[in-house]
């Protein structure tokens, strides 16, 4: 691939990847070597994305897959050392942008916990749902998922935000 | 409910959307470019000619099926093992056993004949006659079903 194609493509789509990847992921070291491994397969394999009908749909489908992978690679690792509270149960990895006015702060720290307590396949469709916009059929397409599967998905996981949240939440505003 | 037409978002999922997502670390773009444009297709892309498999070959399947069976199958199949294989490095097929079966059974008639010779001599020196071959029963024609005479009851 042209180096002028992939820093397109890198300053397109990273941020979208950046932040679902480790929202999925919690952790930043799997994150960036998931983004890598990503701008390493476009760099070698053009003919990947090219052939694809929607850019960012591909390429959120690549990360989801890179992501479940990790997943299935860290729970072994975790289950080989036989340590179950390791990790996720620190520090949630800052998901969001920093705020200024301290509530909002509390409020975005207290989100990234919450959306940890989800089981990654509802933060996957409450993500793309939420902070990418996506349509339920972007989002089924891209997840390869029913139709149906990802609207409930995305109403059971806002319901458990709704009910984590709402009292901080009616607190600030 | 109708996926494609949810319900308008309330004040709660509106604030969560507009919340913003963190940019990726400025630092990473020029490494992860970098490491990219250097990445051969032969790193990534070319599949690896997989390493033999040790369960894909047949040693490596017998172990692996020997492994998951319990003490009783485990010995049952080794009884079965030394039997096939006493079997196979005696040389007898099936059809040899079945052979020689035979030959104890099915007699030549020159056989039969020295067989009978030797056992009259036997009696003969016993001071025994030898039975006479009893006689055959008398056949009779099959008659037919309306010719059978029925026994009359009361």
């Amino acid at each position: 691939m042209p180096p002028r194609e992939l820093e397109r493509l890198y300053d397109e789509h990273a941020d979208a990847l950046f932040a679902f990847l480790l929202n999925l992921t919690r952790d930043e070291a799997d994150t960036r070597d998931a983004l890598q491994e990503i701008f390493s397969k476009l760099a070698t394999r053009p003919e990947l994305i090219r052939g694809a009908r929607d850019e960012r749909g591909f390429l959120i489908r690549l990360a989801h897959n890179l992501a479940h992978n990790l997943a299935i690679d860290l729970m072994r690792r975790r289950s080989a050392r036989n340590r179950a509270h390791d990790g996720l149960a620190g520090e949630p990895p800052q998901l969001f942008a920093t705020a200024a006015d301290p509530d909002e702060a509390g409020f975005r720290h207290q989100l990234a916990e919450a959306l940890g307590e989800l089981p990654p396949d509802q933060r996957a469709v409450v993500h793309l749902k939420l902070w990418e916009g996506l349509t339920f059929e972007a989002i089924a397409e891209a997840l390869e998922i029913p139709l149906n599967t990802a609207a409930s998905r995305y109403r059971y996981g806002l319901d458990k935000l709704r009910t984590r949240l709402r009292p901080l939440y009616d607190e600030i505003r | 409910m109708k996926p494609n037409n949810p319900p308008p978002a309330d004040d709660f999922e509106q604030h969560l959307a507009r919340v913003p997502r963190r940019a990726t670390p400025a630092e990473w773009r020029a490494d992860i470019l970098r490491e990219a444009k250097s990445a051969t297709p032969s790193a990534l892309s070319v599949p690896r000619s997989p390493l033999p498999d040790p369960r894909s070959s047949l040693p490596g399947q017998f172990l692996a099926w020997w492994g998951g069976l319990s003490p009783a199958r485990r010995t049952l199949a080794a009884v079965w093992i030394v039997c096939l294989t006493v079997n196979h490095f005696t040389g007898a097929t099936p059809s040899d056993s079945a052979a020689g079966s035979f030959a104890y059974t099915r007699l030549a008639p020159e056989q039969i004949a020295a067989v009978r010779a030797q056992r009259r001599e036997m009696l003969q020196l016993a001071g025994l006659t030898e039975p006479e071959p009893a006689e055959p029963p008398p056949t009779r024609p099959p008659r037919p079903r309306s010719s059978l005479s029925l026994p009359a009851y009361g």
